[in-house]
Parts: structure tokens; sequence; C-alpha cells
């Protein structure tokens, strides 16, 4: 579900004028996730994609993504050691061709990668200060360090006194024109 | 002129409890204190966000740490709560007892949840995995050992028009 406001409007009337605008603003946010699982290969984070109209030239914005992350379970004795990597990225093509990285807007995730058993469940709510922005789209992509530190996200099968659940914890995207 | 600034976001209400008291999280779900807030938001709301910024510890037990943490919602006052679907956390991480890890945790939780009619309480809620496994949520620790007040939870909650 998602939420726009692109409203640009003079009326002028006499000598009185109103100036009325509304930035723009997204707030979207995705129910009852299928599971992703991250390896060594950049794959899109759900939910993390938005499309923005650009009234200017340039805009700069507020973009801020908040996900789960359960290092991956391989078998009762092995399970991953999360490290993961995290960029956003930009295109005016919705990602057919055009792919950006973003300077300066990516940043490493992990918990104990020495601790064999170290069994690390957390959340990660990032935003960026995006200035000068000139295109259309915005997406959140990440990867794992190595095939030793692959991770689900969005879902886990603990919950409450321990294994056996599925429970999760729905995406959410806010972007707003600053 | 009249200049209009955007609506997207409404009904802005936040909650800093600072006379907060630090709680232990057992194995029986409870209120994670100062998170708590009485809501209204506005009729034409698509979405309401509840934001949550808390620090949990590993004490009291010997570094391992997991809590199942849920966002609740009462319309009767506080006299009964229901857990929020998509809010479902569990988080935290082991330690082996030759290498504990003492953690820290900060979270930053967001929410985006289906607005309501009227008036409603929002507050989250958690318990530890078992007994080995518990936390404490707005424990203060500073330098020379000493503990204070100042890590209660911060909450904001907003509505998406």
């Amino acid at each position: 579900m998602s939420t726009r406001f692109n409203i640009l409007n003079y009326v002028i009337k006499g000598i009185d004028m109103t100036y009325k605008t509304e930035k723009f603003f997204l707030s979207s946010t995705t129910n009852n996730p299928t599971a992703q699982i991250v390896s060594t290969s950049w794959i899109e984070l759900t939910g993390s994609r938005c499309n923005i109209t650009l009234k200017q030239n340039t805009i700069n914005l507020l973009y801020k993504y908040s996900f789960y992350t359960y290092n991956k379970y391989v078998n009762s004795s092995n399970y991953e050691k999360t490290f993961i990597h995290v960029k956003l990225q930009k295109s005016n093509d919705d990602f057919s061709s055009n792919i950006v990285d973003l300077p300066g807007c990516q940043f490493n995730f992990s918990g104990d990668t020495e601790q064999n058993d170290d069994f690390f469940y957390k959340s990660c709510s990032p935003f960026f200060i995006v200035e000068n922005l000139d295109s259309s789209y915005l997406r959140l992509v990440t990867r794992s360090y190595s095939t030793s530190n692959e991770v689900q996200i969005h879902r886990s099968n603990h919950w409450n006194s321990g294994g056996g659940a599925d429970v999760y914890y729905n995406p959410n995207l806010l972007v707003a024109e600053l | 002129m009249t200049y209009i600034q955007n609506k997207a976001i409404q009904n802005y209400v936040h909650n800093v409890d600072t006379s907060f008291t630090k709680e232990v999280i057992s194995t029986t779900v409870e209120y994670y204190p100062g998170t708590e807030t009485t809501y209204t938001p506005p009729s034409n709301a698509s979405k309401v966000i509840y934001e949550c910024n808390l620090q949990v510890v590993w004490s009291p037990d010997n570094a391992t740490t997991y809590l199942s943490t849920r966002l609740q919602y009462s319309d009767d006052n506080g006299s009964s709560w229901n857990d929020i679907d998509g809010t479902r956390l569990f988080e935290g991480s082991n330690s082996s007892g030759s290498s504990a890890d003492y953690d820290w945790y900060n979270y930053f939780w967001i929410f985006s949840i289906d607005t309501w009619s009227g008036e409603r309480k929002i507050r989250l809620a958690g318990r530890a995995r078992d007994t080995g496994a518990e936390g404490t949520i707005g424990r203060s620790y500073n330098a020379n050992a000493s503990e204070g007040v100042g890590s209660c939870p911060h909450v904001s909650i907003y509505s998406i028009m």
C-alpha cells in the first residue's frame, strides 16, 4: 500500500496570491513477505524500490527502510554467521539497464563473525539523505560477504520459546522530499 | 501569500518517559515499559506508523539474549491486548560459555500498521526464549560501572494520509 502526494498549484486572486505545494512523499509496506535468502549475488530487498516523481531536475530526499534478518539455518549444528553488504542504487529506467550505486549510501551489517554459534537475529532500519537526486527510481540491494555468511530476510522460524514457528516482520519504506 | 505545508504526515505523538526504570524481560509476555501510547488516527489516514528506539542488554543471564517482541493494541483501555500481524521480531544472539559476548543492542523498530477508528492503546510487549536468554530493557550502564536512568525507550507515532 502506498500514498503519494505531488501537488503544485498557484492561485492568483487580485492582489492576493496563494501558493500551495506538497513535496514528494511515499510510505509503503509489504504485508506477509516471502522470505529472501541473501547469498553472494546482489538481490533487491523486497519493498525497497520506489518511483519518485521529480518536479525539478534534482531533489534532496530522506530514504528510510526497515527489514529483519536471521542467520541462515543450514542444519542443527550449522548456522551461517550474518555478514551482509547493503547499498542504495538509483536508476532512470526502473533498473532495466541504468543502475548506479549512490556514493556514501552503503553499509555492512553483521553479528559476531568469529563465534560459530552466535545465532544472530536482528532487525535493521537504515536511513539515508540523498542529495541532488536526478533519477526517478531508488532501491536497496544486498549480498552476503561469502557463502558462509548467508542470511534469511523478513521471516523467522523462531518465536517465543524456540523454533518451529513462522513469524514475520513487514518491511517498510518511507521516502520524503526534503 | 499562504504557504501550505506537506500534510502527508499528521497527528504526530511522541512518548519519552525519563522517569523510566529498567526492566528484566523473562519468559512471560510482558509490557515493555515506556512504550505505551494512546492514539487516535485521523479519519482519512491510510496507515499508522509506530517507531521505537530502545536498548536491550544481555543481563541478567550469561550473555545470551533472545526476546520475542511484538506490537500490541487494546480497544478496552488496556484490559486485554492483541498482537498485530507483521510486527513479530525474534531478536538477539547466542553466546557459548567459552566466549561470552555480553552484547548491548540498540533497536530501532518501524511498524507500519493498518489504521483504525477512534482511540486505541498501542504498546510493545515480549518475552525471553527461556530463563537463560533473558534481557533487560533500558539499563543505563556508564563509566566506572555507574548506573542511571539514561536509556528509556523513545516512541513516536504518526499517521500517513
